[in-house]
């Protein structure tokens, strides 16, 4: 369900918080839902507790989630801007492919092209 | 707090570790890495007070009155304590000198250790599993493991592992590993300190070095550019940068780097004496 990329410069917590945050904006995970515990998540993927730590606390000042003394931590999404994430989510993801595509080569209109007859299923 | 000030320390007349100073805060997971014969065991052993050392102070910060040694945990790279004893006789020997509950050794279970037989009939790997988790249950502030995880077969490996992240988070003790195989830890520790020839070459977090470590291949590179090695690969230069800034418009396609990358780099630049590899004659 989570993987670390362990090439990459980002931060291990902020991988981890921007994949429970794709899990909530694409419904996997529900409002309400329980997260794993801190202990649970780090051993299962062998990180530092601490990270998971930071991870919880980052996706609760972003207000995807919320803890409850004792009980555990919750997806909270009440009064979420959710389209607004996925939009950020999404121009992110267009930015990488964009990045990618300009790496082979292409220009803006053939990129543009390219991904219209993608969508339509030509080739 | 753990503060080592000034620390030297010599088998005879060769100095091993010399006017060392190192700051561990609680709950921080260091690894120290390097090349063979720097002399990081010799810090472990230190660090539990298995050595003393000629000169300077080691403070651990425990709470008053209670005995270091049943807040340390150390495992060492030679396994040789209570061989002759059954896994429950070593532990029930252990809690007894630190005054502390023995150990379920649960793992050991776990990990299919035949717990009547002796220390010294069972697999090297099974050896490390039950003295770790016999430190482990002393519930202590400072756990030091030396290199010998690489004894251990995945499974186990992962099993020590959870028992390590248990504790880490229940306790938040301070956790130094002597490391060589980096893929396995990454995830795990917080502080790498890379030691040279010439002592601490490198101190800095994982995020940070991660954040920072670049891989570069190009004819050259403009002079200023922190490298920490330039190699031959298939005929093209490579580089190692590290800190690289961003911003450095000039340099093509950096690419970041693992851990293992980015140690093995540093690994190379102890071995490899010529000058030109380093620093501003890298082009």
């Amino acid at each position: 369900m989570y993987h670390i990329d362990q090439r990459s410069p980002v931060p291990v917590y902020e991988q981890l918080a921007r994949q429970i945050e794709r899990h909530i904006v694409s419904g996997d995970l529900a409002d309400g839902q329980k997260l794993p515990s801190i202990r649970e998540l780090a051993s299962t993927l062998r990180i530092n507790p601490n990270t998971v730590v930071k991870t919880y606390r980052q996706l609760e000042n972003e207000g995807l989630v919320s803890s409850r003394k004792g009980l555990g931590i919750f997806v909270s999404i009440l009064g979420m801007d959710l389209e607004g994430s996925r939009d950020s989510l999404f121009a992110e993801l267009t930015d990488e492919y964009v990045r990618k595509a300009a790496g082979l080569g292409m220009e803006g209109d053939q990129i543009v092209q390219g991904l219209t007859r993608r969508l339509k299923g030509e080739n | 707090m753990v503060s080592m000030k000034g620390i030297s320390f010599a088998y005879g007349s060769k100095n091993i570790v010399r006017d060392l100073d190192l700051e561990l805060s609680p709950g921080e997971t260091l690894m120290i890495t390097g090349p063979n014969g720097v002399g990081k065991s010799t810090i472990l052993r230190l660090l539990a007070g298995v050595l003393i050392p000629s000169s300077g102070s080691i403070e651990y910060g425990f709470p008053e009155g209670a005995d270091p040694r049943s807040r340390i945990a150390y495992l060492p790279d030679s396994l040789s304590c209570y061989r002759s004893m059954t896994p429950p006789e070593a532990a029930a020997f252990h809690a007894g000198i630190f005054g502390t509950q023995p150990s379920g050794l649960s793992i050991a279970s776990k990990a299919g250790v035949d717990l009547n037989r002796k220390i010294s009939e069972l697999s090297l790997g099974q050896r490390v599993i039950v003295q770790l988790s016999i430190i482990l249950s002393t519930g202590p502030d400072l756990v030091l493991i030396d290199e010998v995880l690489h004894s251990v077969d995945p499974y186990l490996r992962g099993l020590l592992f959870q028992e390590l992240v248990k504790v880490m988070e229940e306790r938040a003790p301070t956790v130094v590993m002597v490391n060589l195989n980096f893929s396995e830890v990454e995830n795990l520790v917080d502080r790498v300190i890379f030691m040279g020839k010439e002592g601490i070459r490198l101190d800095d977090s994982v995020d940070d070095l991660k954040a920072g470590a670049r891989m570069i291949e190009a004819e050259s590179l403009s002079a200023g550019l922190p490298v920490i090695i330039r190699r031959e690969v298939l005929g093209r230069n490579q580089f190692v940068i590290y800190p690289f800034t961003a911003g450095e418009e000039d340099v093509e396609k950096p690419h970041p780097m693992d851990l293992t990358e980015i140690m093995t780099a540093f690994m190379e630049a102890e071995y490899v004496v010529d000058s030109g590899t380093k620093g501003e004659e890298a082009c």
